[in-house]
């Protein structure tokens, strides 16, 4: 994910001083003060992405979508209690992610097992769709056997382009813990696709 | 190290990369985000509104009854004078005072009454010596 990419998706407050548009501190100061169209402002800045992790954490389109829309309010609801002299993001997603991680953890009670949503297209698919498709089928059943922190530290950094001290935030862990579990689950998830990679080589 | 790290914790896996990459790109199809933040910004509103009852809610109650003492203390204090300066029917007094002399100077002009009638009238004073007295006073 590119630089931009990342500023305009709630990236560092830092980068996002630079320019004329407030930063999300700033927007979330206005909010304090009973301000809706800063919190429209700052929804509009994290909505896609935020989208993007409560999906990947969760698998279903519906439930992250729900999430999303809780997670808003209960930014809004703790909105009080944000620290203007940090930054906005990891406090966000912080509650996004515990809240994905509990609605996980309540479903996995329920006992449903969790299959990807594509596997069973790779049959339909034309020859270089089947190949992508079994790739995908083979990294997502991979993740899914991982650890819920190590799947969550690959889809935060590796998919949502989250830093590791963001994450480290967002998570409640060290920068260096962070950075074990994601190497650590990388090696996992490269044995995974060894013998497709030995089978298409 | 780079600001956020990122570049030390490159994939060096090209499989794991192209891999990971294909499943970054999987779009959010079917996902109508303006729907979503129009969803989540109307419930907010909800939820500022019921902020800003909670402080509207908590301040008036005990300012109500300091503020009703205080207002009672003040015109005690003050005597019933004040009230009517405030709202100002002093002026009005004075005003009504300025009418109706002139208005008895006018009436008495017009009407038919002899010289001693209109120096009572006016003046209240009957004989000539009385009105002098009246009139070198200044009253």
């Amino acid at each position: 994910m590119n630089p931009a990419q990342r500023q305009s998706e709630g990236g560092p407050a830092v980068a996002q001083a630079s320019s004329l548009e407030p930063t999300d501190v700033q927007l979330a100061a206005r909010v304090q003060q009973g301000d809706i169209a800063a919190f429209d402002s700052l929804v509009c800045r994290h909505l896609q992405r935020a989208l993007g992790v409560a999906f990947r954490l969760l698998g279903q389109r519906e439930d992250a979508e729900d999430l999303v829309q809780e997670a808003f309010l209960a930014a809004l609801q703790k909105i009080d209690s944000f620290d203007t002299t940090r930054e906005f993001s990891p406090w966000f997603y912080r509650i996004l992610v515990n809240r994905c991680l509990n609605a996980r953890k309540s479903r996995s009670r329920r006992s449903t097992v969790e299959l990807p949503r594509d596997a069973t297209s790779a049959v339909a698919s034309p020859l270089l769709d089947a190949e992508r498709s079994e790739l995908r089928y083979h990294l997502k059943r991979a993740m899914q056997a991982l650890p819920v922190r190590q799947r969550t530290i690959v889809n935060l950094f590796d998919l949502e382009g989250f830093s590791s001290p963001e994450i480290a935030e967002m998570l409640g862990i060290s920068d260096g813990t962070v950075r074990w579990h994601l190497h650590q689950a990388r090696r996992v998830l490269r044995e995974a696709l060894e013998p497709f990679a030995r089978r298409k080589a | 190290m780079s600001r956020d790290g990122r570049q030390e914790q490159r994939i060096a896996d090209p499989l794991l990369a192209a891999a990971l990459a294909d499943l970054r790109s999987e779009a959010m199809e079917g996902v109508d985000l303006e729907a979503l933040r129009r969803r989540i910004v109307a419930r907010a509103e909800l939820e500022m509104a019921r902020r800003r009852a909670r402080r509207w809610g908590f301040l008036p109650q005990p300012l109500v009854p300091i503020a009703a003492a205080a207002s009672i203390a003040l015109a005690l204090w003050a005597g019933p004078g004040i009230v009517a300066n405030l709202a100002g029917g002093g002026q009005e007094l004075e005003f009504a005072a300025e009418i109706d002399e002139e208005q008895i100077l006018l009436d008495a002009l017009g009407s038919d009454i002899s010289e001693q009638e209109f120096r009572l009238l006016v003046t209240g004073r009957a004989n000539p010596e009385a009105l002098l007295a009246f009139v070198v006073s200044g009253r």
